[in-house]
Order: C-alpha cells, then sequence, then structure tokens
C-alpha cells in the first residue's frame, strides 16, 4: 500500500506529472491573486484596515489590519514571483506541455521520465522556499520581481536570499525540463508526424522549450553572483561609493549594478515569450477546432514563431532604456523591438484570419479563445510606445507598463489557459465541464479584467509611478486618475467571485460532468485518438501510431463527422 | 594521442607566453586564441563534435551566437569605458 | 515500457535520446558560464585597477591542475574505447570479452576519478593558502570571481565525480545485461566531463595568466 502511494507520488508517467503540475500551479495562481487583491485594496483604500481578514495578516505585516508599506513590497514582489515562476509557466508549459505534447506526437511519453520527475519536485521544492520566505525574519523579498541591484542585494533579512534559493530550484526545474521538451519533439514524433505536420500547439511549445534552455541560465548566473553579493561580501552589483542610509557600505566596491538588470533582462524578455507561446498555441488548437476549418496560414505561423523566439534574445534592454545606455546601442535594441512585433502581428493576424469563413461553435473554450484576440491585441499595440526610447521616457516604471504586461498575461494567456483547461478536461476525465458555469465565469472574468486593466493606462499616462503604497497619492496632477482605484478594487473582488464558477465547475465535474466519448469535440489531432482517459501506465495509445495527414484536416468533403484524424489512412 | 600532445603543447604554450608579460590587447588575443584552439580539439576529438549531426550543430550554433550577443549587449551598453562614448552622448547630438 | 531510441539511433536525426539530451544539457551550460565569463569581462574592464592576478595565484598549480584534468580527459575517452567496439560481442554472450572490456574500464574510469581527485585538492590546497593569506572573495572584485567561478566549477566536477564514482561502481551492472546502452552512457557521461574540461581551458588562462 505505502509502495503504491509512494509510486503515485513520484510517477515518472508524464500525464500523472502533468496533473501535478496543474494543480500545483493552480494553487500558486491562487496564491498570487489573493497577494494582489491586498494590493488592489491598498492603492483603494490607502491606510484603511482590509476588511475581515485584515487581522489575520499578522501585526508584523499590517499593524491593526492595516497592509504596512514593507508588507506592502512583499506583496508586490512575490506576486510577480509568484504568478510568473510558479503560476503561470509551470501550467502553460509543465502541465498542458507534459500531458498533451506526448500525447500530440503519438510518443508513449516524455524522452526522459525520470527527469521529468526530477522537475516536478524541483519546482514543488523552489515553491516551498518561496512560501515559507514569507514567514522569516524580515518577511519575504520586497525588491519587485526584478530584484534591481543594489537595493536587492543589501536588503536585510533573509527573504531576498530564500528567493534567489527559490529561483536556482525553479530555473534547474525549468532547464531540466526544457531538455525533455526538446528531445522529446525531435527524437519521439510517430512515424509520419513530419514537422509540418506538428499541431501548432507542439511547435509552440518547442520554440519555448528553446526560450527557457539558453535564456534562464543568465538569470542562474546573476542569482549566484548576487547571492555571493550578499553571504560572501562580494561587490559584484555594488559600486564603490555606495552610501546606505548615511553610512558608507562596508565592501571593496568596484561592482555594477547595471549587470544585474542585462542579466536578468536577458532571461526576463524570453520570459515573457515563454508566457505567451505556449497560449498562443492553445489558442490555435481550439479555434481550428471550433472553426471547423484548417488554421489560416499554418506554415507562415510556423516560421513566425521561429523568428519571434529568436529575436526575443536580442531586444532585452528595452527594459533598460532610462539606464543611460549610448544612443547606437539604443537605437539597435528599438529597431530589434520594433520588428520583433511583426512576427507577434503575423500569428495574431492568422488566428484571427483563421476565423472567416468558419463554421463557428461558440462553447466555452471558444469564447476565451476568441477574447484572447482582441486582449491579446491591446496589449500587444499598448506595447509599441514602450518600445521606442523617446516614448518610453514618460511611461517606463508606471500604472501603463503595468497594464500593458496585464492585458498580455491576465486576459491574454490566463485566458488561453482557461481555454485549454475546459477544451482537455474532457480528455483527461473522460467528463465535460459544464457550459453555463463556464459562460458566466468567462463573462464575469472578461468584464472584471477590463474594469482592473483599462484604467491604468489612464492612470499611467497621467504619470502614476507603479510599486507605490499609497496608489500614488502624492501625484497632484494625477488626482482625478486614482479615483479609478475604487472600481479596480470592487473588479478585483468581482474577479475572485468568478473564478468561484471555475473552481466549482472543475471540481464537480471529475466525479459528476456528462460523460464524454473519446473526442467530444470532434478533433483531428491525436490526443483525441488516445483513449477516453489515457491509461496511468506507460503506454497511451491502443494501437501502434502512423500519421498520414495535415493536423487540421476539417471538413473535408466526403468524411463522415466532417473531419480527418491525423492517423486517419 | 595525438591530440593529448596537441593539448599539452598548446597548455605549455599558453603558460609560456604569459611568462613575456605582453600588453593587454595582444595578451588577450593570443591567451583566448590558443583557449579556443584547445577547446576545439577537446570537442572535436574527445566529445565526438566532429562529424556529429545537424541536429546537434543547430543548437549548438545558436547557444555560440546568443553568447557573442549577451558580450555584444553588455559590453556595448555599459562600455562606456571601453569605446571611449561619454554618458553624455544619450541625450546630445545624433 | 520502453522509451523509443533510449540506445538505438533514430534514423532521420541520427541520435539517441540521451546524446541529443546532453548536448543540450551543455548549451545551457554555456549560457551559464558565459554569462559568468561576460560579468567578469565587464567588472575587470570597468575597474579603474585590477590586481596582477599571476602575482595573486600560482600559475604553477593552476598548469599542474590544467594537466591533470585534460589527462582525466584522455583516460575518459580510453574509458569508453574499452567498452564500445565489444558491445555486440557482449549481447552474443562472450563473457571473457565482457569481463576483459570491463576490467579496462575499470581502471580507465578508475583513473579519471583519480584525475579528478586531483584536481579538487591542488584546489583544495588553492583555496586554504588565500584564505590564510587573508585573501577571501569579498576582499575584490577579481577574488569574488575568481572563488565564484573556480567555486562553480569545482561544483560541477563533484557532480561529475559523483556519477563516475556510480558507474564506476554499482552502475556496471548495466555492462552485462544492456552493453550498448551501458557504453551510450558512458560516452554521455564522457561528453560532460569533457565540458567540464573545457571550462576549466577558458578559466585557467582567464583567471590566472592575464
Amino acid at each position: 500500500m505505502r509502495g503504491h502511494v509512494l509510486r503515485r507520488i513520484f510517477s515518472t508517467d508524464h500525464k500523472v506529472i502533468g496533473l501535478q503540475y496543474g494543480f500545483t500551479s493552480l494553487f500558486f495562481l491562487l496564491v498570487g491573486f489573493s497577494l494582489v487583491i491586498l494590493i488592489r485594496w491598498q492603492h483603494a483604500y490607502s491606510g484603511q484596515a482590509f476588511p475581515l481578514i485584515g487581522s489575520l495578516l499578522g501585526e508584523a505585516n499590517a499593524p491593526g489590519g492595516i497592509i504596512s508599506p514593507e508588507f506592502y513590497n512583499q506583496l508586490g514582489a512575490m506576486h510577480g514571483t509568484i504568478m510568473v515562476f510558479l503560476g503561470v509557466v509551470p501550467l502553460a508549459f509543465g502541465a498542458f506541455g507534459n500531458y498533451i505534447v506526448p500525447l500530440q506526437i503519438g510518443a508513449p511519453d516524455m524522452a526522459f521520465p525520470r527527469l521529468n520527475a526530477t522537475s516536478y519536485w524541483l519546482y514543488a521544492a523552489g515553491g516551498v522556499v518561496m512560501l515559507v520566505s514569507f514567514i522569516v525574519p524580515g518577511g519575504a523579498a520586497n525588491n519587485g520581481w526584478t530584484s534591481y541591484a543594489p537595493l536587492s542585494d543589501i536588503a536585510a533579512g533573509h527573504g531576498q536570499t530564500l528567493w534567489l534559493a527559490g529561483m536556482l530550484l525553479l530555473i534547474f526545474s525549468s532547464l531540466l525540463g526544457a531538455i525533455n521538451f526538446i528531445a522529446t519533439i525531435i527524437q519521439l514524433r510517430a512515424p509520419g508526424m513530419t514537422w509540418f505536420r506538428l499541431p501548432f500547439f507542439v511547435w509552440a511549445q518547442f520554440i519555448t522549450a528553446f526560450l527557457l534552455l539558453l535564456a534562464f541560465p543568465a538569470l542562474q548566473a546573476a542569482a549566484v553572483l548576487q547571492g555571493m553579493d550578499r553571504l560572501a561580501g562580494t561587490s559584484f552589483f555594488l559600486p564603490s561609493g555606495l552610501v546606505v542610509a548615511g553610512q558608507p557600505a562596508d565592501v571593496a566596491g568596484g561592482g555594477n549594478a547595471l549587470l544585474w538588470q542585462h542579466l536578468f533582462w536577458f532571461l526576463g524578455h524570453p520570459e515573457v515569450y515563454v508566457l505567451i507561446l505556449p497560449a498562443m498555441g492553445i489558442v490555435a488548437e481550439v479555434v481550428a477546432n471550433n472553426t471547423r476549418k484548417p488554421l489560416w496560414g499554418y506554415r507562415l505561423m510556423v516560421y513566425s514563431v521561429f523568428v519571434l523566439g529568436f529575436l526575443s534574445f536580442i531586444v532585452w534592454a528595452h527594459h533598460m532604456f532610462l539606464t543611460g545606455m549610448g544612443t547606437a546601442i539604443s537605437a539597435f535594441f528599438q529597431a530589434t523591438t520594433m520588428i520583433i512585433s511583426i512576427p507577434s502581428v503575423i500569428i495574431l493576424s492568422s488566428l484571427i484570419l483563421s476565423l472567416y469563413g468558419g463554421s463557428i461553435r461558440f462553447n466555452t473554450p471558444m469564447l476565451f479563445a476568441l477574447a484572447f484576440m482582441p486582449m491579446f491585441g491591446l496589449g500587444g499595440l499598448t506595447g509599441l510606445p514602450l518600445g521606442l526610447s523617446a516614448t518610453d521616457i514618460p511611461l517606463h516604471d508606471t500604472n501603463y507598463v503595468i497594464a500593458h504586461f496585464h492585458y498580455l498575461v491576465a486576459p491574454g494567456t490566463i485566458f488561453a489557459l482557461f481555454a485549454g483547461i475546459y477544451y482537455w478536461f474532457p480528455k483527461i476525465t473522460g467528463r465535460m465541464m459544464n457550459e453555463t458555469l463556464g459562460t458566466i465565469h468567462f463573462v464575469g472574468s472578461l468584464i472584471c479584467m477590463n474594469v482592473i486593466f483599462l484604467p491604468m493606462f489612464i492612470q499611467g499616462l497621467a504619470g502614476v509611478n507603479r510599486r507605490l503604497w499609497d496608489g500614488g497619492a502624492i501625484y497632484s496632477h494625477a488626482q482625478e486618475t486614482l479615483s479609478l482605484n475604487i472600481p479596480m478594487v470592487y473588479a478585483a473582488f468581482g474577479l475572485a467571485f468568478f473564478q468561484l464558477f471555475f473552481v466549482v465547475n472543475l471540481l464537480v465535474s471529475i466525479r459528476a460532468g456528462r460523460v464524454a466519448d473519446t473526442n467530444p469535440w470532434k478533433a483531428t489531432t491525436l490526443e483525441w485518438t488516445a483513449t477516453a482517459t489515457p491509461p496511468r501506465a506507460h503506454g497511451n495509445f491502443e494501437r501502434p501510431v502512423r500519421v498520414y495527414r495535415d493536423p487540421y484536416d476539417y471538413s473535408v468533403p466526403g468524411a463522415t463527422a466532417g473531419f480527418l484524424a491525423q492517423n486517419a489512412e | 594521442m595525438f591530440v593529448f600532445g596537441a593539448l599539452l603543447v598548446l597548455t605549455m604554450a599558453t603558460v609560456g607566453v604569459s611568462y613575456l608579460r605582453l600588453p593587454d590587447a595582444p595578451a588577450v588575443v593570443i591567451g583566448i586564441s590558443i583557449a579556443l584552439t584547445k577547446a576545439a580539439l577537446v570537442a572535436m576529438y574527445f566529445m565526438h563534435l566532429k562529424g556529429e549531426k545537424p541536429m546537434v550543430y543547430w543548437p549548438l550554433g545558436l547557444t555560440a551566437f546568443l553568447f557573442v550577443g549577451l558580450i555584444a549587449g553588455l559590453l556595448l551598453s555599459e562600455g562606456d569605458h571601453l569605446f571611449g562614448t561619454q554618458f553624455g552622448d544619450a541625450f546630445t547630438r545624433d | 515500457m520502453e522509451i523509443p531510441y533510449t540506445s538505438e539511433v533514430r534514423p532521420d536525426t541520427g541520435l539517441t535520446n540521451p546524446k541529443l539530451g546532453i548536448w543540450l544539457f551543455l548549451a545551457s551550460e554555456v549560457m551559464l558560464f558565459g554569462s559568468l565569463f561576460s560579468s567578469y569581462v565587464l567588472l575587470r574592464s570597468g575597474a579603474p585597477t585590477w590586481p596582477v592576478q599571476h602575482e595573486v595565484l600560482s600559475v604553477p598549480l593552476a598548469a599542474l591542475n590544467t594537466v591533470v584534468l585534460i589527462a582525466s580527459s584522455v583516460t575518459m575517452v580510453m574509458a569508453w574505447a574499452s567498452l564500445a567496439p565489444h558491445t555486440a560481442a557482449v549481447t552474443r554472450g562472450d563473457n571473457v570479452a565482457e569481463g576483459n572490456a570491463l576490467k579496462r574500464y575499470r581502471l580507465f574510469m578508475g583513473l579519471t576519478l583519480l584525475g579528478g581527485a586531483i584536481f579538487l585538492v591542488v584546489k583544495a590546497i588553492e583555496y586554504v593558502d588565500k584564505f590564510s593569506h587573508h585573501l577571501y572573495p569579498a576582499t575584490n572584485n577579481f577574488l569574488g570571481l575568481y572563488f565564484t567561478l573556480t567555486g562553480l566549477h569545482a561544483l560541477h566536477v563533484i557532480v561529475g565525480m559523483i556519477v563516475n564514482a556510480y558507474l564506476w561502481g554499482p552502475g556496471t551492472r548495466m555492462w552485462r545485461s544492456q552493453p550498448e546502452r551501458f557504453a551510450n552512457r558512458i560516452e554521455v557521461v564522457g561528453i560532460y566531463w569533457h565540458f567540464v574540461d573545457v571550462v576549466w581551458i577558458f578559466l585557467f588562462p582567464v583567471l590566472y595568466l592575464l
């Protein structure tokens, strides 16, 4: 009995590991969301106690239930860290990637199953370290998710050091995962599954894996260097003559604070493409399936995602336009940043054009996929002024930036992830999720997200800086925009409320959802030819897989049920 | 074994050259060149990279490009002391 | 349940999974050490003064270590070469070939482990020598980089030695049951070990000579 439980917990089956990633990441998304609700409240009603549970936050963090500035900084840093590294990426890459990719390429499992399990447990360990950092003296890291030096170097307490340790664990987990994905996609495609028969979802995960593999080590290096600064007294990021709180810092000096920024953003920029690429992959699958026609411009999309991945490595300093770099190098990064919008637009346009002439089914996954398009479009367009140095000057570090990237990640990526959950739920459980609850979840989330993030553009344009404890109360020129914080916090409560529909739907449908057959969405890709809920033991397919067709052979004249699966002869 | 011999010779060479106490620029060029040669020998012959498959060459090529890109981006952005440019450049002229 | 292409080569790529995997891992390692080298270049070039490296560190000891590590790479190649030509014979059931190959392999892998151990001992001597002269990572950025870079490298040596030791000892069971897969393992582990050697080939001139 005990051996059986241990084998389940430390399973090397990609489907079990995918679910482990899935549940863990959904938990962390909830944690990250809870942190930011506190921030929203503090902005709307600065200095007022958080209702109901304020007193539970602890006297150190929130005396009298009022969020202290120090705790606020922890909330900000950890909200970003948890959402990006513990929530979205593990869900998009670890959960969806692990579960679906081997099935879609016709493989029995990932190339390195034990490495896969190791990746998950490293991630879980990193998550534990991050959570533990909240309760050590001094609290969690409080230097932004970007941990800029020299502040992060000298920050008191163990929170920042634990952040570094947690990041090293998470990075190692991602690196091993990336190796696994790349090797699996290259080596374990079923006979007949040529490169241009791969579902776009697999291509997206493939490029994502390369981004993780080659960009994360820079942050590993930076974390090691900062760890040495914090623990061994080195000054890699501490310049000479640094004065802290009126006292000259007792370090050798000679370091370069901007070195941290370069190393961080060398990862940081590809990281945001790691956030969006799996989402584009999911939307592509859902759109093709629910328009009953092939994707428009599939090959173009594949070439675009290659170019996008490659370019993402050479735009990073557009996060650093205000650090005093020379005009020539600034022009280089502006140019690459502008150019990178091209493949993004090509992919978005292809998805939109895929709708034209389609026989559209408006089920819950499709609703989320449809909303993804304008939301991602708005997020992307608002990035353009940020990518040009001159227009970035007034906008850098304002709420405008926050609105820009949240549009891409929240009604962008997270909507795509919801689409994926509703879409692949019947494959995983053999049951359907409830459509009514799904529609309510969708409409409520869409409205609330826009009420939360749209005003931030206005605030940012008025000059309101990000990461301010009082939400910008000191800006006399931006006072009218600050009143927007009040509807924003109620929309945040609303967003939390509408997630209940999702959580209840998910948990109840596992046991009591309408039973589904092997292929309820009448889809063409290989995962739907596996048994209704692929068996826990290795070996996903009843018969050896052989692929004969392109990924989206929908509405083929003469085909029964209006589509041909990839392995149909 | 030839490779071992070559590596030993190159190691002695690089130590020997260092005793010449050349000025910075040539010293760096020579030192890194010798190191690159030794590394290439180890990679080609010990790691069997010579005659390896394209599926290995492409990721490694991309990696090499990105490494150069990182160093270049870093030095060009922060290397005013190397290239003689000044902070003022960011806001004047051009 | 067998994962395809773990030991056999996939025809269109010409690779086994572990061979591809180790090169992908090394690509990330190149970016890791590359980031650290980039940091070294930036910090050194931007520093108004920099210690004369070969006066702070011992070039003879490091040159010895360089030779030792290169030699251990050679013995690693020979360890693999002891096994690879004989996998077919072992599969056929030739116990004599199996025994002889295993003996030669054990000899060379043992020498590789010895080389790694000598390297680490010399490194330890160097470190202790620095500490006894009150030279610590915090003393200046050169020493900080020296300890960090060589420390991280030494960590990679240790991990490599742990894996090599396992494959010298308990891991050899696989030689009898799946000789080709075992030989492939030695090749893959060898590639990692050679990479550790390559990193040192760059660390030596950069930290000691220039």
